[in-house]
Parts: C-alpha cells; sequence; structure tokens
C-alpha cells in the first residue's frame, strides 16, 4: 500500500524503452538515447522517467529524443531543446544552476559542518584526572554497601 | 455486534489515552497514578487490539454494511488477501498505526522496569499524547467502523496487483519499524523534561531503536522485492518520494544506533543523540503523512485526500514542534559529557553520523525540493533517480571507506597505525577483488569496481574485526574457542550488520553494471542468446485463472546448450478491471537471476506470429535483498544481546545477594 | 442488541479494573528501590576490566576511562533520591469509572449502536430462505454462488448462475460460471451457445475467437440448433463475408418453423444488412432467433417476479433513472423484446432532456444478450 503511486506505473509503464520496433540502427547512439531516456521524466506519470514509461506521451518524448541523436545533436543540446520545448520540469536531474544550489551543496555543507565541529571539539580532548582519593573512598563506600 | 464492539473499542481506546496522560503525568512522582497510568496503556492496546482483530473479521466475512470493507474488499478475494484488506486502506493502516504506537507504549509499562520511575511515567505519558492524536484522528475523521445504512451486494476493490504475499506483510512490519521510533521519541522527550540525559538514558533508547529500526529493514526489503518482481522491469529501488518516505527514518535510525553507543558508553554527544531520538519518529511521521497526503503525487491521484493531509501535518507539526522546541529549551543546559580524541572509537561514529545525515539531508532535500522551488519561484522541477545517483552515492561510499576503521579503534583515544594493522589484510583483499573485476568483468567499468572493491572491503572487514577479537591466528586456539564463545552477542550483531551492507553493496554495484537487458520479438522455438544464458520460446498457451485471463510463454534458459530452467512468464488480464499485468518468471542461478517477461504477441516479418520477451540477466541480484536482511539479523541478534535486556541489573544483583 | 451492551458493560468493567489492578500492583512494590541507573553504571565499570582483557585499552586508557566511569557512578548514587509521594487512590478509582463511562458516551455519539453485522455468509443464508421473488438478481446471483459451492457438478444450477450474474450486471461471472457449466457437461450445445453469447457480451457484442469456437462446439453437437447458426452467420457478416453470411441466415429462416416469434426479427435483420450492406450497430443489439433461456426454473420465474415488482414501482414512481436501467436490461435478460421496447419509449420519454440518463438506458438495452 506504501507503493500505490508505483502502480499507476505499473499498469502503463512496462519498460517500452527497449522495443526492437523502435530502436536507432546503431548500437552506440542507442545506448547515448537509452542513457538520456533515463534522465527525462515521463510528464504524466508519477515519478519515472521516459525509459521506464509507457505512457503515450512518454513514447513520443522517447522518438524525440531518438530523432535529435539521429540527427546528429550532442547530450546537451537535446537536453537543452527538451528543457526550452517543456520547461526544467522535463529533466529528472535538476540544472547546476543557482536556484538549485542549495539542492546540490547541501550534502556537501553537512558534511563539512560537521567535520569542522568534530574537529572543534576533539581539539579539547585531555586525559581524565584520575580519581582523587576521596573519590576513591566514596568509591569503596558505595562497592560496601551493594557489593557487585 | 461485533463490528459494533470493536467501534466501541476504539472510541474507548481513546478516552484511555486520555486517561494514560492524565494518571501518568500525575504519576511522575505517585507510583500508585504511575501504575494506574501503565494499566491505562495496557488497557488502551488491549482494546486496539480488538478493534483490529473486529476490522479483520469484517474483512474476512465480507461484511458490506462497513464502508470501508465496501471500498478496499471483495468477496471474490482469496483468504489472505481480505485479511490484508484490513491494513490496505487507509483507515485500516491508521488503526495498524495505534496499535503498534499503543503496543509500543504498553510494552513500556511491561519491559520498563529497570527505567527510573519518573522516566518511565514519563516516557508512557508522552506515548499517550502521541496515541490521542492519532485515535483522535482515526476516530473522527478517518473512522475504519463507519457502517452504511445500504448495504451493497459487492465490494468494490479488486486490484490485482496488490494481491501479493510480499505486499501484504510489507506495511505491517513497515509500521511496526516506523512506530517503534515512537518509544525512542518518548523517552527523549520525557528525559529533556526530566533533564536527566545520560548514559544509563542511551542504553534504554538502544534496544528500542535496535528493534524498530530491523523491522524497518525487513519492511523495505520486502517492498523493494515486491517492487522488483512485480512491477516487471526489474528496478528495485526507485527513489519514488513513498520509498523516501521510508528510507529517511531508517538512515536516521542508523545514525541514532551509533550514536547512543557513544552516549552510553562515554557520557558524550548527549545533545545529539536526543535530537536523533526525536528525528527518527518526526521522520516516520513525515513519511506517513507525505504517502498519505498525496502533496507529492500530484499528478496521479491515489489515496490523495487533501483534509487528511492536512491534519497529519497538523499532528506532525504540533508534536515535532513542541518537542523541538522543549529541546532547544533544555539541551543548552546538558552536561557535554567526555571528550575524545580525533583518533577514536567516538570519531569514528561521528563521521558515521555526518554521513547518515548528509545523506538524510540529501534524501529529504531531493524529495520535497520541488515543492520548494515551486514556492518560491514558482518554477516546477523534477529531483529523480540521476540526482540521487551523483549525491547519495558518493556521500555513503565515503561513509563505507572509513566504516571497517570504527570497530578497531579504542575510546577516546585511537591508535590509527594499529587499525590499519589490523586491517591490511582485508584492504589487500578488497583492493584486489576490484582489480579482479576491473580485469575480468565485461564491459570494463571502473567505477562500478570501485564499488565491488568497497563492497569487499566491508565484508571482509566486518569478519577482520571479529578474527581480531577472538585473536584468530595469533592466540593458542583453546584461547581462540573460549573468546569465541565469550563473545557479546552485540558483536557479532555489529559484524554481521555491516557484513550485510558490504553485501548489499556488491550485489547493488554489481546488478545496476553489468546487468544484460534483452528485448526481442519471438517466434516458437526460436533462441536468442543473454549473456552466457540463451533463451528458447518453446511454447504459448492461454490459461485460465480464477479472475483472470493469461497468455503464457514456456521459456527454456539454457547455458551451454543445456536446460537449466524453465520460466513460465504470464501476460495476465484481469476484465473485473481491464487491468493488463505481467507475472515475471524468475530463474535464479546462485546469486543471479534470469529474470524473464512475455509482452505482447506481434506479427513477424515474415507473418509467423512472435511474442515480445524481454529479459534480463541481473548478476549478483540475490545479494540486493539478502544484504539487507543480513543487516535486520544483525540487529535481532545485537538486541539478544544479554546487556540489552531490560531487568539484568535487578537479576544480577538477586544473585548475588543469595549467594 | 442487550448482548452487546452487556459485553459493551463486560469490557468497559475489564478496562477500569484493568488500570486498578496495575495501580494496586504498584502499591504493593516495594518503595525504597535503588535508582536503576546506578546498577547499570555499576556494570559498566566492570565492563571496564573486561575490555582491557580484549587489549581494546590499554592500562593508561584505562585509569582514564575508570575515573569517568566512577565520577558518573557516584554523581547517580549520590543523587538525593526523589521523594515519592502516597496516595492518589481517589484519583485513579475516578479514572477507572469515568473513563470507560465517558467512552460508551461518546462511542454513542461515533458509532451506530445497535446495528447489527451483517457478513456476507449471514445474508446469502437469510435471501436463501427467503422467496424468491422477492430478491433481486444479484441476491439471487449471490444465492447461487453459494450453493454452486455445495454441488459445483450440477450443469443447471451454473447455467442459472450464469444468468443471474448476466441480470445482475456481472457479465464476467457469467461467462466463468458458464465455462465451468461445459467443463461439467461438454455435450450440451445450449450451454456452449450461451457460453458464446458470455464472451460476446464480454467483447461488447462482437464475435471473437472464443464465442466462435464456443458457437462452433455447440454447432458440433446440434447442427440444426439456431441460436449458434445465427450467431456464427453473425460473425460472417462481422468479418466481412456479407454475402456468405446472409445465405447462412436464409438457411435459418427457412428451417425455423412458420410460428417462431423469432421469424419476424431475423427476417428484419436479413433485410437490413442485404440494403445497407453491413450490420447495423448502433441498432438494438442483435435481435435474432435467441431461445429464451431465461424461462426456466425457479430463477427465472424469480427474476420474473422481481421484474414485475420493478415496473409496478417505476409506474408509480417514474424518475428514477436506475429503476429503468434495470429493468430494461432484466427484459432483455428474458428475452421480452416488445416490453423491453415499450418500457424504452416511455422511459425516453420520461427522460428526455437528459443526454446521459438516455445513453445509459441505451446500454442497458445492448448489455446482455
Amino acid at each position: 500500500m506504501m507503493r500505490m503511486a508505483l502502480l499507476v506505473c505499473a499498469l502503463f509503464c512496462i519498460a517500452a524503452a527497449s522495443d526492437p520496433a523502435d530502436r536507432l540502427p546503431d548500437p552506440a547512439s542507442e545506448a547515448r538515447a537509452r542513457a538520456l531516456f533515463q534522465e527525462v521524466r515521463c510528464l504524466v506519470c508519477q515519478n519515472e522517467s521516459i525509459d521506464d514509461s509507457d505512457a503515450e506521451l512518454a513514447a513520443d518524448l522517447r522518438k524525440v529524443v531518438r530523432e535529435k541523436i539521429a540527427g546528429g545533436m550532442s547530450d546537451a543540446q537535446v537536453r537543452s531543446f527538451l528543457v526550452d520545448r517543456y520547461g526544467e520540469f522535463v529533466l529528472l536531474k535538476p540544472t547546476f544552476s543557482a536556484a538549485n544550489l542549495i539542492l546540490w551543496l547541501a550534502p556537501l555543507a553537512v558534511i563539512l559542518l560537521g567535520l569542522g565541529l568534530l574537529f572543534a571539539r576533539t581539539r579539547q580532548a585531555r586525559p581524565a584526572e584520575a580519581l582523587s582519593p576521596e573519590e576513591e573512598a566514596r568509591l569503596a563506600q558505595l562497592s560496601q554497601i551493594r557489593p557487585d | 455486534m461485533i463490528v459494533e464492539i470493536g467501534s466501541l473499542c476504539l472510541v474507548l481506546a481513546l478516552v484511555l489515552s486520555l486517561a494514560q496522560i492524565l494518571l501518568s503525568v500525575a504519576g511522575s512522582d505517585r507510583p500508585l497514578l504511575a501504575g494506574a497510568g501503565e494499566g491505562a496503556a495496557t488497557a488502551v492496546f488491549l482494546a486496539l487490539c480488538i478493534v483490529f482483530g473486529a476490522l479483520i473479521y469484517a474483512f474476512v466475512t465480507s461484511d458490506f454494511s462497513v464502508a470501508n470493507v465496501v471500498a478496499n474488499s471483495h468477496s471474490a478475494k482469496p483468504l489472505l488477501y481480505r485479511v490484508a484488506g484490513a491494513w490496505g486502506s487507509h483507515e485500516g493502516s491508521m488503526v495498524l498505526w495505534c496499535l503498534a504506537l499503543t503496543g509500543f507504549g504498553a510494552a513500556v509499562g511491561w519491559f520498563g522496569r529497570d527505567l527510573p520511575a519518573d522516566l518511565r511515567a514519563r516516557t508512557i505519558a508522552v506515548q499517550g499524547c502521541l496515541g490521542v492524536l492519532f485515535l483522535a484522528y482515526t476516530v473522527f475523521a478517518s473512522n475504519p467502523m463507519v457502517r452504511l445504512s445500504e448495504v451493497p451486494l459487492e465490494g468494490r476493490s479488486l486490484n490485482p496487483l496488490l494481491q501479493d504475499p510480499a505486499l501484504a506483510f510489507h506495511p505491517p512490519l513497515l509500521y511496526l519499524g516506523y512506530v517503534g521510533f515512537s518509544v525512542v521519541f518518548s523517552l527523549a522527550v520525557a528525559a529533556l523534561i526530566g533533564g536527566r540525559v545520560d548514559a544509563a538514558w542511551a542504553r534504554w533508547v538502544r534496544p528500542w531503536t535496535l528493534a524498530a529500526w530491523s523491522l524497518l529493514t525487513v519492511g523495505i526489503t520486502l517492498g523493494s522485492f515486491w517492487a522488483y518482481y512485480e512491477l516487471g522491469w526489474g528496478g528495485w529501488w526507485f527513489w519514488d518520494p513513498v520509498e523516501n518516505a521510508s528510507f529517511m527514518p531508517w538512515l536516521i535510525g542508523a545514525a541514532l544506533l551509533h550514536s547512543a553507543v557513544v552516549t552510553e558508553k562515554r557520557g558524550a554527544l548527549p545533545g545529539w543523540t536526543l535530537f536523533l531520538a526525536l528525528s527518527a519518529f518526526t521522520f516516520s511521521m513525515l513519511g506517513a503523512f507525505l504517502v498519505r497526503s498525496g502533496v507529492l503525487t500530484s499528478v496521479h491521484a491515489f489515496a490523495v485526500d487533501p483534509t487528511r493531509g492536512m491534519l497529519l501535518l497538523a499532528i506532525l507539526g504540533v508534536t515535532a514542534g513542541a518537542a523541538f522546541a522543549l529541546f532547544a529549551w533544555r539541551a543548552p543546559s546538558l552536561a557535554p559529557g567526555g571528550l575524545f580524541a580525533p583518533v577514536s572509537r567516538e570519531s569514528a561514529i561521528v563521521l558515521n553520523n555526518i554521513v547518515l545525515t548528509a545523506a538524510t539531508m540529501t534524501v529529504l532535500l531531493g524529495t520535497l525540493y520541488p515543492l520548494i522551488r515551486e514556492a518560491v519561484d514558482g518554477n516546477t522541477v523534477s529531483v529523480g533517480p540521476p540526482f540521487f545517483n551523483l549525491t547519495f552515492t558518493p556521500v555513503m561510499l565515503l561513509g563505507m571507506a572509513v566504516l571497517p576503521f570504527g570497530p578497531m579503534l579504542a575510546w577516546k583515544r585511537g591508535d590509527a597505525i594499529g587499525a590499519a594493522q589490523r586491517l591490511w589484510v582485508a584492504a589487500l583483499l578488497a583492493v584486489g577483488a576490484g582489480l579482479l573485476a576491473l580485469a575480468l568483468a565485461s564491459p570494463r567499468k571502473a567505477l562500478a569496481s570501485a564499488g565491488l572493491a568497497v563492497g569487499f572491503w566491508l565484508v571482509f572487514g566486518a569478519a577482520a574485526e571479529i578474527v581480531e577479537r577472538v585473536r584468530l591466528f595469533r592466540a593458542p586456539w583453546p584461547e581462540v574457542r573460549r573468546r569465541l564463545t565469550g563473545l557479546p552477542r552485540g558483536a557479532w550483531g555489529s559484524s554481521l550488520a555491516h557484513c550485510g551492507l558490504g553485501l548489499f553493496v556488491l550485489g547493488a554495484c554489481f546488478e545496476t553494471a553489468w546487468k544484460i537487458e534483452l528485448a526481442e520479438v519471438m517466434a516458437p522455438n526460436s533462441r536468442v542468446a543473454l549473456g552466457k544464458y540463451e533463451l528458447e520460446l518453446k511454447s504459448s498457451s492461454v490459461v485460465d485463472g480464477p479472475n483472470f485471463l493469461a497468455e503464457e510463454g514456456v521459456i527454456t534458459v539454457l547455458k551451454a546448450n543445456r536446460p537449466v530452467c524453465e520460466a513460465r512468464p504470464q501476460r495476465r488480464f484481469y476484465p473485473a478491471g481491464g487491468q493488463t499485468t505481467q507475472e515475471v518468471a524468475i530463474c535464479a542461478r546462485g546469486l543471479d537471476q534470469v529474470y524473464i517477461t512475455l509482452g505482447e504477441r506481434r506479427a513477424m516479418a515474415d507473418g509467423r506470429p512472435g511474442w515480445l520477451v524481454r529479459a534480463y540477466f541481473n548478476p549478483w541480484v540475490q545479494l540486493i535483498f539478502l544484504g539487507p536482511m543480513l543487516m535486520a539479523l544483525g540487529g535481532g541478534v545485537s538486541l539478544s544481546d544479554r546487556r540489552m535486556r531490560f531487568g539484568v541489573g535487578r537479576k544480577a544483583s538477586a544473585k548475588a545477594a543469595a549467594t | 442488541m442487550i448482548f452487546f451492551w452487556v459485553i459493551a458493560a463486560g469490557l468497559s468493567a475489564a478496562a477500569g479494573g484493568l488500570v486498578l489492578l496495575s495501580a494496586q500492583k504498584m502499591r504493593q512494590a516495594s518503595s525504597v528501590v535503588e535508582d536503576p541507573a546506578v546498577s547499570l553504571l555499576r556494570r559498566q565499570m566492570s565492563e571496564i576490566d573486561d575490555l582491557v582483557a580484549r587489549g581494546l585499552l590499554d592500562s593508561v586508557e584505562r585509569d582514564g576511562s575508570r575515573a569517568e566511569a566512577a565520577r558518573r557512578l557516584l554523581s547517580a548514587a549520590e543523587r538525593p533520591a526523589r521523594q515519592r509521594k502516597s496516595g492518589g487512590d481517589r484519583v485513579v478509582l475516578a479514572a477507572a469509572v469515568l473513563a470507560p463511562a465517558a467512552a460508551v458516551a461518546l462511542y454513542l455519539f461515533v458509532g451506530s449502536p445497535g446495528t447489527p453485522d451483517a457478513t456476507l455468509g449471514s445474508r446469502v443464508a437469510a435471501w436463501r430462505a427467503a422467496d424468491p421473488s422477492t430478491l433481486t438478481a444479484g441476491q439471487i446471483a449471490a444465492v447461487l454462488t453459494e450453493v454452486s459451492r455445495e454441488r459445483p457438478a450440477d450443469p443447471e444450477l451454473l447455467r442459472n448462475l450464469a444468468l443471474a450474474r448476466q441480470g445482475a450486471g456481472d457479465p464476467y461471472g457469467a461467462a466463468k460460471a458458464l465455462r465451468q457449466a461445459v467443463a461439467v457437461k461438454p455435450g450440451d450445445p445450449v450451454l456452449w451457445s450461451l457460453l458464446g453469447e458470455a464472451f460476446m457480451t464480454l467483447s461488447d457484442g462482437r464475435i471473437g475467437v472464443d464465442a466462435r469456437r464456443a458457437f462452433g462446439e455447440a454447432l458440433k453437437l446440434q447442427p440444426s440448433a439456431p441460436a449458434p447458426r445465427y450467431f456464427l452467420a453473425r460473425a460472417r457478416v462481422e468479418s466481412g463475408d456479407v454475402a456468405g453470411g446472409l445465405a447462412d441466415w436464409k438457411a435459418l429462416l427457412s428451417d425455423l418453423p412458420d410460428d417462431d416469434a423469432r421469424r419476424a426479427g431475423l427476417a428484419a435483420e436479413i433485410a437490413s444488412v442485404q440494403q445497407t450492406g453491413k450490420l447495423d450497430v448502433d441498432g438494438s443489439a442483435p435481435s435474432g432467433p435467441q431461445p429464451g433461456n431465461a424461462g426456466s426454473g425457479e430463477v427465472g420465474a424469480a427474476i420474473r417476479n422481481m421484474v414485475a415488482g420493478l415496473a409496478s414501482r417505476l409506474k408509480g414512481q417514474p424518475d428514477d433513472p436506475d429503476g429503468w436501467a434495470r429493468l430494461i436490461r432484466a427484459y432483455a435478460v428474458l428475452g421480452e423484446t416488445e416490453k423491453q421496447a415499450a418500457s424504452m419509449a416511455r422511459a425516453q420519454q420520461q427522460f428526455k432532456g437528459r443526454p446521459d440518463v438516455l445513453l445509459r438506458l441505451k446500454t442497458a438495452s445492448e448489455a446482455p444478450q
């Protein structure tokens, strides 16, 4: 039931990307297309790339990408073409831009902050002072009350 | 009548939870009232057992006078799925949530005899507050016992994909894990109120965390396995918001497991451990909210209910807000605890916590970022698997690279060179395995080979820890044996869990990098190659199922011209809902699997009929599911450690008094 | 009802009792208990020696760690014990009584006191005992499903089950029952023919592979059977062989006895196809010579009674789209084309301005064959 959302796609998205009828003749181009498919969102699906989705729009997008690749576009050109046409929403990997800086740098920031705190804290480390005779006496007294 | 008894018990549970709060709050310094509060907690749990039983009864007997049964069941469903239907709906799952919540609350009373009386009473009071919030939500906004005046003839739900054993047991385990963290949360709030957060407190937190985390591990793994074989394209993790929702409490729980050890052994990091204890359950509630409200699934409106979502968000806001406000107020007054050197067990664990926190932040931001961007500048963006692969994976790899050092270091001030000396064999073996993969596996993939080296590093590192502890090869055999039997379960548990993580990394790297994919239109009696295997489509026939019609392909998997197994993938049509599903056929060969699905019928070039067959050769894929199971087992073994059990101290002193 | 309140009272008392009992147990427990933290810290101190023995702690570190642990132990042991108060008996008693009472009061608002369970089993048992004429097609189907579990090899029963399911708007269930029936009694041409019709219903009236195979079986068993002959001929027309289909239909027409009520419909359809060269898909569903299947046995009578009741009710309260759709579908099941046409006209008059209802009525008139 936690996976209800996935069910939707299960009904429609039956790994359509590898359909032999649509493949590009050149294996290298096809491999590039497949890699790109995984970065492009199926716009009507929930959270699925067009590589996984069997929705009609995904099939259209695959066709577009394959055509562009066959037409000699580079991966970056295809991406910017798709963004121009559908907006940034179409990319499953957000661009590394100012607006997305927090998203991309947060993990690094957490790690640096954590390491800084760790370093600052461990610098103060000193060996604990030995127990004073008075403390030893209290400890012995405590042991007498309840022998372990 | 049974349904109405359930309905009454649900209300009874709510009111008794209120009594539980009042009695336990007043009971922090009055034993009589504390006892009454514990009694109320037990009564709440028993009442909810009756509610849950009544609900299952209504589902099993197809009592269509209950609105929830009508919406989520059908008399033609097999018994198991009628039972599972009881927690398959939103209303039912909230009952399960409350059942687990109050069960853990009652368990604090039963097993918490070793907790200081005031801490125990306050914990039960906080647990009661959580119970009241969720029970009130269940009674007034999501009541599963609502009756219909017009009783329909048949129920409405017969979704074929949900009728699956893994999916029947996935939610209860997941919920037990989620809600298990509620005890940790309550213990933290109670400790903040009492102002005493010390080594003893950390020891009481640990078993609850271990139990919740292990259950969550099993739940997530089951869900992943279900997606793998039911959805039909061989993926096992999709970085879907729903999955992320369950993954975040898991990551925080793992961090808490480790930091609680530091607080227990050294009295250090009490504030941080408290913070994690509060966060784990907050993330659990966030998960419930994300899944149930549908804020992130706006395109496909499954289980979307904005009103209920807002109510759950309100519960989340109230509980987490109050708890963290209390934390901000009381934490500065906590004693800082013991100090430690940069190279020490403590530092290693802190590093682990930094990594896990960064990983959680990555998942959290990635999951919520589309909402954040939309709120800030109105742009819609997507954050999908490519993002997580680029950020989450390196962060975790960093942690794994230093993981085996942790157990080799002494507390307070460790000996880096000594640890390296103990680990050089493991490191050598791991690097060797990675190089071997680079040389032998085709196509050659450097990153994946490095990933394999990390996986082996974890596995051999875990083994090295045991070897080191029993002084294998260094001490005479009798001593080794003595040490082996004397080794605490906790040590076995952590080694098992670390080894399981290594196995998972091995499986994930190998499967992702070297899986072989195939999609061919096959005529009967034709063969295609899939890596070192060959598939031969023998025949295809129509099969008449209980509530579906299926086309079944009989496909022989051959290796070196010898048949190794026969696969029968199906393409099913369920006329009731007009759905088509694929039943995957899996041939397990050692750690590998050949994964086959049957697609639609197509005319071949020569006009003969053919079938679109998709197949994957998934090498080492079994490790992806076995590894996490081993981690959960490690958690269970640690939990069975004598030192972790409650009441040990009392029994030991009783024995001492007797002798 | 009384039984329910007895149980409710029992449960409330048990809840209150549990609270009292648990409080009582705490009263008996010894009042002087050492702080559990102290014993825990004691154990921790003894673990330090253990660590030294394992080589995880050298002797220099040992002293430091021991000092640390000892200080924690001392501070815990010397913490002034909290003053534990006694009393609170009246609060406990009040809670044990008031909470269950409040719960029952709240339940009266939230729950549906007195509503009995309605398990499917008990409802079916009640329908089985009831006069069949008072039951709807769906209820009859549920009863027959139950009976067919006891007598799974009764083809007549399965046939009636199929008809009842068809009448209840469950064509898939009908087809399933018929598949079972032909498996039990493969020599019955009527069952095969009905199965073919059920397959047709499933594929929106088209005669697909499965339906054709079923009609073929029926014809093999009884070459003169009118229904399969009619449908197989229709299938020929459907697949483009208009001339062949028409020839088959004409042969069938000449074989039907003169007083057969079905002649008129068939003749009209032949004329229509001859004129247009294709099937009249927009018109009402094939009105060919189907035997009046639902006429036999108790179930048929029950359905007829139900239909009559519905018809008379609709006369009094005509503003009921659901009712009309059900009535029209029921007439289709019974093969009463005239009554169906009449009620269709009446309903169309009633819902003139509501195309959505009209569409539903049309679907209903076409649904079962």
